[in-house]
């Protein structure tokens, strides 16, 4: 079973290890299992939710509106008569969708440019750390927003703007690895062996700082999801009828005395998507924290 | 004589700090046989290891070779281009760092380390590639090489790091091995180990090393000649049994009269008194002068140049120590005292 594994290019211990590690991360504390399973939930729902709703979330029934919960409407209906629990669905796919694509553009971005800084130094890391420096001095949310309303309210700007405001923080945070993983051994150890420079990024720092930025993605997808909607309760961002949360909690925002299910479940599912996402976040950082000082610089032993 | 197969020829390196220039090596010529095994000695900031590392032409920011030249294989290797000196490194010199704790990538299985330094300068198979690195494995006696593959360096023993340093090392069977203080993280009981099977290794595959270590019971197994640096200098040069039996430099004599010795313990050790001089501002005679209890006037306005003392045996000392006084650590021949530093002697007249 060995020899077939190694025939095969995959060590036979990695994927148990793997699973090991998630179980003993998920019991090492109960908010790290609420955290995780929240956001497996949001991430089911927004790959599901489509199907699993029980309208169109678009679909007008002003025979329905503003219908308070009921076993027909789970979460009630808006003022056009759609169906609040349907919308919510469709906004989990909207949020997750934006997320992923906001720190996508923000990590590969910053955190190349910022391996790049830290690896070549001088004039251009100088120049690099400048321009991030620019990026963070301005309030993030008043830049986005500022982006935002200059390219006009779309959902599209409003991801846009918000990777402009992201991406800095991940240049800081790979330059910062770069600079102590550069001086260790194994760099050198790996020029001794005849490796080049682009070699060494790819085969050595990506994957050294790769951890890092993950936990600092779990952290951002939360503050990414409500910037989001922050920047469409605004008017920025989605425009109508797109079932974006925040979309929905301003929509409804006027009606809070007549129907306050309308505003309320939108934002319970924000609130508590974030919250997931968070406390994933805060339990990644905490467990990988020690563990990368044991791995890397050997204090665990 | 056969040719050697890594001639140093009066190599000068500075190293430019924020505070000034460091003259780390300043004008050393070595030879490396075929097969054969040459220690350098000589405490922290001897320019030990910047030299082995000017060698391969990776030294640290701010650090240059300033004149020189580094033979090898027919060629001068200060002269190419770093594409050229890439496929020098590691496929015809390999060289061993000191640490194996943090010479391996933590994030990486050491199976796939030992694979890429494979890679890096042969096209073969992924496959082709992970028989080699099992068979290296077991090579330098680690157990089951096949499981170890898949492990991370976090998993392994000091030991068993240095192990597979020594397997990246040889993997492609490299005509010179340069071994920066191999044993140094390791422990003693360990370090006998990873010396035997570093010199077997390199019996079979037939490299020659350049063993560089402060420790001269190591060197004295290991080498069958030994350079001794001083200030960025070899001071001297001999094979190593003459150099045991017949130190001919203040500075080797007092190295070998600070080893400790179980066998014949007499006394308490006896260490070089002062310090090594500051390599930003090297005095204008000999750098071993102030330290030195042999020394004469010449000394002080002087550098000697390394000269021939008997075949095969060279000194760079204008008073070198006999035979009698070695035993003793001191000058005994009658009437002798070190020379006054010449500032001391203006402020008498």
């Amino acid at each position: 079973m060995i020899a077939e594994a190694v025939r095969d290019g995959a060590p036979p211990h990695r994927w148990r290890h793997a699973v090991r590690e998630v179980g003993r991360f998920l019991r090492a504390s109960w908010l790290n299992a609420l955290g995780a399973g929240i956001v497996g939930l949001v991430v089911l729902l927004a790959a599901f939710g489509r199907a699993l709703a029980p309208h169109d979330p678009n679909h007008l029934d002003l025979l329905a509106a503003l219908k308070p919960p009921s076993a027909a409407h789970w979460f009630g209906t808006d003022n056009l008569g759609r169906d609040l629990f349907s919308r919510v669905l469709a906004g989990a796919r909207i949020s997750v969708e934006v997320a992923v694509i906001i720190l996508g553009l923000s990590v590969v971005f910053g955190t190349l440019l910022g391996i790049v800084a830290g690896l070549v130094g001088g004039l251009v890391e100088e120049l690099i750390m400048r321009v991030t420096d620019l990026f963070l001095a301005f309030p993030a949310f008043i830049l986005a927003a500022a982006i935002a309303a200059t390219l006009g309210p779309s959902l599209n700007h409003t991801v846009l703007a918000l990777a402009v405001v992201f991406w800095p923080w991940y240049t800081r945070l790979a330059r910062g690895q770069v600079l102590s993983l550069r001086e260790r051994e194994f760099v050198l150890a790996a020029r001794v062996a005849g490796a080049g420079t682009t070699w060494i990024v790819f085969r050595h720092l990506v994957r050294n700082v790769l951890p890092v930025v993950i936990v600092q993605v779990s952290l951002d997808v939360g503050y990414a999801m409500l910037a989001t909607s922050a920047l469409s309760f605004l008017g920025l961002g989605a425009q109508p009828p797109t079932p974006e949360w925040g979309a929905i909690i301003t929509d409804g925002r006027s009606f809070i005395q007549t129907a306050w299910w309308w505003p309320t479940f939108p934002g319970i599912a924000l609130a508590v998507t974030v919250l997931g996402f968070n406390l994933l976040g805060d339990g990644l950082r905490d467990w990988i924290d020690p563990r990368l000082r044991g791995s890397l610089g050997g204090v665990q032993e | 004589m056969t040719e050697p197969v890594l001639s140093v020829r009066d190599l000068v390196v500075r190293l430019s700090t924020g505070r000034g220039v460091v003259h780390a090596v300043n004008g050393v010529s070595l030879d490396v046989e075929p097969g054969g095994a040459l220690g350098l000695v000589g405490e922290s900031g001897s320019g030990k290891s910047v030299m082995s590392l000017a060698i391969l032409r990776l030294l640290p920011r701010g650090g240059r070779i300033a004149s020189g030249q580094v033979w090898f294989g027919g060629r001068d290797l200060t002269g190419l281009s770093p594409a050229e000196m890439r496929t020098v490194r590691g496929r015809e010199i390999a060289m061993i760092l000191q640490d194996p704790q943090s010479s391996l990538n933590p994030v990486l299985p050491v199976g796939e380390q030992i694979e890429e330094a494979i890679h890096a300068h042969e096209r073969v198979t992924r496959r082709a590639a992970r028989a080699r690195a099992v068979e290296l494995l077991g090579a330098v006696g680690i157990a089951r090489p096949e499981e170890q593959l898949g492990r991370f360096p976090h998993q392994f023993s000091g030991g068993m790091r240095q192990r597979v340093m020594i397997a990246i090392a040889l993997a492609l069977r490299p005509r010179l091995l340069i071994a920066d203080e191999p044993t140094t993280a390791l422990d003693v009981t360990v370090q006998a180990q990873v010396l035997e099977l570093l010199k077997e290794l390199t019996d079979e595959v037939g490299a020659a090393v350049v063993l560089i270590s402060h420790d001269l019971g190591i060197m004295a197994r290991m080498t069958q000649r030994i350079a001794v640096m001083y200030a960025g200098l070899v001071v001297e040069s001999a094979p190593t049994r003459e150099l045991f039996a017949r130190p001919r430099h203040p500075y080797t004599v007092g190295l070998l009269r600070s080893i400790p010795r179980i066998a014949g313990a007499r006394g308490a050790l006896v260490p070089i008194d002062g310090s090594p001089p500051d390599l930003e501002r090297l005095p204008e005679g000999c750098p071993f002068a102030p330290r030195c209890a042999w020394r004469i006037d010449a000394c002080w306005s002087a550098n000697p140049a390394l000269a021939v003392d008997a075949p095969e045996h060279l000194v760079a000392c204008h008073n070198p120590a006999e035979p009698a006084e070695t035993a003793v650590g001191r000058p005994i021949r009658p009437g002798f005292a070190p020379s006054p530093p010449p500032a001391r002697r203006e402020g008498v007249a």
